[in-house]
């Protein structure tokens, strides 16, 4: 039996494995990718008699339309009722008229189930491009398409196609934002020689002994450095590759200081923090280098220098500060992923893998203030005296300080690789997990954790980026998956590739309780999700999501 | 073949399927596969109702990056949201400007804690738009999303609303403090307990206003072209039975007939011949057309004279190939196939020190030939292609498997020569120890006792409490059967070694150390350890009989026969 997602290396060839479903979702997708090619290129893309059949009929591809949004040039349409069928031909002329010569530039389908007999999938359908009008289109649905083959030896055809769930986006503006990348960033040597080329490339030029490690887990740390009223950026490298500090500049580009700042560090550094732990009105930085949590102190200036080293908390991710007790000093949540024997080289072994807790343990570092003979900072391990030990070797990604359950302090909710999240309710600096009680387990493949308030209500809501796996979605929806030896664990597996979670919280009579809202919202598809947080994109005053993605991009075109 | 000291009882967990999956996960991503690659970024707009719509396209920030950490901050100061994100792939940064669309008003506010944490992290901000139920409120953080940090600045986005009913600020600490008519479109500081100041502006227009110029991303190759910063050391690489390296740094050159490229590159090879000889270099090449298809009629020699190149027209061996691909391998982590030509540069001492994968200039080998009477920390800095500071400067390759491979082949003198090239990079693995013992074994077998006992030498000066390896020595140098490879006096001292370590309690060792006594020519010391001995080993009859003959010959005054 495959692994479910993409943990099968057998998925390469599944006419080889008995998946006889995945063999047919390889060649239905080879036709969907011809198909879209057609629908990019040709004028009529309905009469491409070699993908579609001449009596292929849909109902309405893009149905009757209520607006859902429409604020700023930007729309929002939603596909209403059941409509009629009618040829495909027509239905897909009329869903793509609204482009720019009825073309638009990208078409991609994720073909996320698939049924061998008769022969049929269902895949989401994505079309984005220029709108007639200058402005820009995309549109999303959920398409089931049965297949026919009008001969032995013939190639499949499109026999019909339901469609469902379709929205549409337009935009008055050819888009939102604008790569100005190079207008910041192009003047500085240390980006154009070091930036402009990618992990896979510098893996070719840097030793293995240097900890270069090829997954490209570069954290980066907005913060005014030098207090010039500027907001700047650190960015980690890893092994072998220097870290940068980008300063703003007058003129809103960057160049990079960070060898006269001191910490142009070559270890490989995964997660950094600034924060004013001595509160001097200056930003102190914490770095999760490979051998040793760090933090330095800040001379006013953005001039560091290391005060504080704890050797054992190795190979650090995700940072994230708070004044959890209230002292008035900001202490360091520290979460780390690789067991201790691992520094993360390869791909991590949890067991079991759908509820891991064989990872690295994190650390809750207590801010201790400064030494009074040296005036350097001093922190302790508070992990266990504040009840942090608990479930706490899970595959810690990410962590977020927020005050959940609205009583005035900060809580703690961890994003785990391999099964369950944690949330770590605070009672006057002492933590209880209430992950469980308050349904926030998101039994999943934790990747990043971030809050805010999505319906205004003044409480606490939490997206979690995941992994939407198309293949994990085929392989747990077909009989012959088993997810080990007993079928009540299909849910959890299907559970596992769903993709990202949106939590709505609920506080009724000052019970915490959250419900899962993440498939109605429809903020699932965020792909290999990492990095996930809330923004007002449009400043309505409601927040929205970024999502940044992919796993790793290597030379060969073909994914695993 | 020869078996292996490292079988001997070891406790090994069995990976799982699913682990020997992903391990093979990772060879595949190593090759150069993509593993959800080529994915694109994704935006979500709260449509209102709890419900979002997907605006990637429209909003500009599909980029097909490996994507990992975003921040968001008002970085140009004219009142949204711009985005950094860190990537994997190239670049591994970039800025991406919010372009405002539409009129929306907003409010930005920087917090300083004057009772609280002076950050203000966990400060918790709730604005009231006016004409507006419901409330916009926001949490002071430092750090969330995946290894990510937004700026510090807090973002109101208002709508249409330009009028704000209240502020209210609870600080971290529980104080509560409400602002009263700030206005909208500006930027704020707020220090605790004070009235709101309004953000200096920021003197110059900023150059990112204007349409930005794309950014052009260079051509990326993972082909290899590069010093190691840790010389990998290589076996004998033996082409007609002698090491290439024996004569000074060497290149060698795998090239084929039929690949165009590999001939231009031993051209240009040849015409920089005298710099390179100068520099130390020689260059071998070595054919590769036989190894892809042994029917092949081409002969490297009449084609390099017929090309006018002054090289031997020398055929690579699978084992030289082999050996080179392995040592890149472990260099890099990669596993790529060989690309044709490659070139790997020799050291002198039989290490590799660069790696070309495509073809390389000959001022480019001039030049990394030049690093090669560095060593260590010159070399390492060298090497990497940019300036910085180590916390704490990596070090150690694992090199084990490659002599312990040669040792499962047979190959018993290479090793030891790949152990003596290696040096203090393979002496400080766990292991070594063992593999120095398995090489003494095999030099024992094969009767020549002076170098095995020199190799048990080496290994128990490493790993001088290994009580096993003590008394194996000790005893060969106390009673070898033949006399020349006997020393009492090292005897004595490496079974003194393990008797100490053992509290003069394993009668084993204390059967040794009498035999190298006697051997010393101290027999009274021979017996009475002897005796001790005896006395120790009431429940070994077969150690006790030995032990009681032993003592007899002692009490003689002779040594081992």
């Amino acid at each position: 039996m495959p692994d479910f997602f993409h943990l099968s290396a057998q998925v390469p060839d599944p006419n080889n494995d008995g998946w006889e479903s995945e063999a047919f979702n390889d060649t239905v997708n080879a036709r969907l990718n011809a198909f879209a090619a057609i629908v990019i290129t040709a004028k009529t893309p309905g009469n491409a008699a070699d993908i579609i059949s001449e009596k292929a009929t849909s109902n309405a591809l893009r149905p009757h339309l209520t607006t859902a949004f429409n604020a700023n040039g930007l729309t929002v349409q939603r596909g209403g009722a059941k409509s009629a069928t009618q040829p495909f031909a027509t239905a897909l002329t009329s869903m793509l008229n609204p482009f720019k010569g009825g073309r638009p530039e990208r078409v991609k389908f994720k073909v996320h189930n698939v049924m061998v007999a008769p022969q049929a999938c269902e895949a989401y359908i994505e079309v984005s491009g220029a709108a007639a009008d200058g402005g820009r289109i995309e549109q999303h649905a959920n398409w089931k398409i049965n297949w026919e083959k009008p001969g032995t030896g013939s190639e499949l055809r499109i026999k019909s196609v339901a469609a469902a769930g379709f929205e549409e986006v337009t935009s008055a503006a050819p888009t939102i934002f604008t790569d100005a990348t190079a207008a910041v960033l192009g003047g500085d040597d240390a980006f154009n020689g070091q930036y402009l080329f990618g992990n896979s490339h510098w893996r070719a030029r840097i030793d293995a002994f240097n900890r270069f490690f090829k997954f490209g887990h570069n954290g980066i740390a907005v913060a005014d450095v030098n207090g010039d009223g500027l907001d700047d950026v650190y960015s980690c490298q890893t092994g072998g590759l220097p870290n940068r500090l980008f300063l703003q500049q007058a003129d809103g580009s960057a160049r990079d200081g960070a060898a006269s700042a001191g910490v142009d560090f070559l270890d490989s550094t995964r997660g950094a923090l600034f924060a004013d732990f001595d509160n001097d009105g200056d930003q102190d930085l914490a770095l999760g280098l490979n051998g040793a949590l760090m933090i330095l102190q800040n001379d006013g200036g953005g001039k560091f220098a290391p005060r504080v080293r704890f050797p054992t908390v190795m190979n650090a991710f995700s940072l994230a500060a708070a004044d959890y007790d209230q002292d008035g000093l900001l202490d360091l949540y520290v979460c780390r992923y690789y067991a201790e024997q691992e520094d993360g080289a390869d791909l991590a072994a949890p067991v079991p893998y759908f509820d891991a807790n064989n990872g690295g343990a994190n650390f809750l570092l207590h801010n201790e203030g400064l030494d009074k003979a040296s005036g350097w900072l001093t922190f302790s391990d508070a992990t266990a005296t504040a009840g942090l030990d608990v479930n706490n070797r899970r595959f810690s990604f990410a962590a977020v300080w927020d005050d959940f359950d609205n009583d005035g302090d900060s809580d703690l909710y961890v994003a785990n690789d391999f099964g369950k999240n944690n949330l770590y309710l605070n009672t006057r600096g002492k933590f209880s997990d209430a992950t469980a009680k308050t349904g926030l387990e998101d039994s999943a493949f934790g990747m990043s954790a971030a809050t805010a308030d999505i319906n205004r209500d003044g409480i606490t809501d939490l997206y979690v980026g995941n992994m939407f796996s198309s293949a994990g979605n085929r392989v747990t929806q077909q009989a012959q998956f088993r997810g080990g030896r007993d079928a009540t664990f299909r849910p959890v597996f299907q559970r596992l590739a769903r993709g990202n979670s949106m939590f709505r919280a609920r506080l009724d009579g000052g019970q915490l309780a959250y419900e899962d809202v993440s498939v109605e919202a429809g903020v699932t598809l965020g792909r290999w999700s990492w990095g996930s947080i809330f923004m007002d994109v449009n400043n309505d005053g409601w927040e929205d999501v970024f999502v940044a993605n992919g796993f790793v991009t290597g030379r060969e075109p073909d994914d695993l | 073949m020869s078996s292996s000291p490292l079988d001997a009882p070891k406790k090994q967990n069995t990976p799982l399927p699913f682990q020997e999956k992903i391990r093979e996960l990772d060879r595949l991503i190593d090759a150069g596969n993509s593993l959800s690659g080529h994915e694109r970024n994704c935006m979500f707009l709260n449509t209102g109702s709890e419900r979002f719509a997907t605006i990637s396209a429209v909003a500009g920030i599909d980029f097909a990056d490996d994507g990992r950490a975003p921040a968001a901050v008002d970085w140009d100061h004219d009142g949204d949201l711009d985005l950094w994100i860190s990537n994997r792939t190239a670049p591994m940064l970039r800025f991406l400007r919010n372009d405002s669309i539409g009129d929306n008003h907003w409010l930005a506010l920087q917090l300083t804690g004057s009772t609280c944490n002076r950050d203000a992290v966990g400060a918790r901000v709730t604005v009231m738009p006016k004409g507006d139920a419901k409330p916009i409120v926001k949490t002071l953080k430092a750090g969330e999303g995946f290894l990510s940090q937004s700026s510090k600045w807090l973002h109101f986005g208002l709508g249409d609303t330009t009028n704000i009913d209240s502020i209210t600020i609870r600080w971290p600490d529980g104080k509560e403090q409400k602002l009263t008519s700030l206005a909208t479109n500006q930027r704020y500081t707020v220090v605790q307990g004070k009235a709101p100041q309004r953000a200096p502006k920021r003197s110059a227009k900023t150059i990112i206003a204007d349409t930005p110029s794309p950014l052009t991303i260079p051509e990326q190759s993972d082909a290899t072209q590069a010093v190691l910063g840790l010389r990998m050391p290589l076996p004998p690489l033996r082409i007609d039975g002698v090491d290439v390296s024996d004569n000074g740094a060497t290149l060698i050159n795998l090239w084929a007939t039929w690949c165009a490229p590999c001939t231009a590159e031993l051209k240009a090879f040849a015409a920089a011949a005298p710099q390179l000889k100068k520099a130390g270099v020689q260059i071998v090449p070595l054919a590769m057309d036989h190894l892809a298809d042994p029917e092949t009629t081409a002969d490297p020699s009449v084609f390099l004279r017929k090309l006018g190149v002054p090289f031997p027209g020398k055929k690579a061996t699978a084992e030289v190939v082999q050996q080179l691909e392995k040592a890149t391998q472990a260099a890099y982590g990669q596993r790529l196939q060989l690309p044709m030509p490659a070139s790997f540069l020799i050291s002198a001492r039989g290490e590799l020190a660069a790696v070309y994968f495509g073809p390389v200039q000959p001022d480019r080998i001039l030049t990394d030939a030049k690093t090669l009477p560095l060593d260590s920390d010159e070399l390492h800095s060298a090497a990497l292609p940019f300036k910085g500071q180590w916390f704490k400067r990596p070090g150690g390759l694992n090199l084990i498997e490659v002599p312990l491979a040669l040792m499962e082949a047979g190959q018993t003198d290479d090793a030891l020569i790949f152990v003596k090239r290696a040096g203090a990079k393979i002496e400080q693995h766990k292991d070594f120890a063992k593999l120095m013992t398995w090489i003494g074994d095999e030099l024992m077998k094969r009767g020549n006792a002076a170098q095995a006992l020199s190799v048990y030498e080496q290994a128990v000066t490493i790993n001088d409490n290994d009580t096993t390896l003590l008394n194996n020595l000790a005893w060969q140098l106390a009673a070898h059967p033949n006399p020349k490879v006997r020393d009492g006096k090292r005897a004595v001292k490496w079974a003194e070694k393990a008797a100490t370590l053992t509290d003069n309690k394993d009668p084993s060792i204390l059967d040794t150390l009498a035999a190298a006594y006697a051997q010393a020519g101290d027999f009274k010391k021979a017996v009475t350890t002897a005796q001790r001995a005896a006395s120790l080993t009431k429940r070994q009859p077969a150690l006790l009989k030995g032990i009681q003959t032993s003592l007899k010959l002692y009490q003689a005054g002779r040594a081992q026969p």
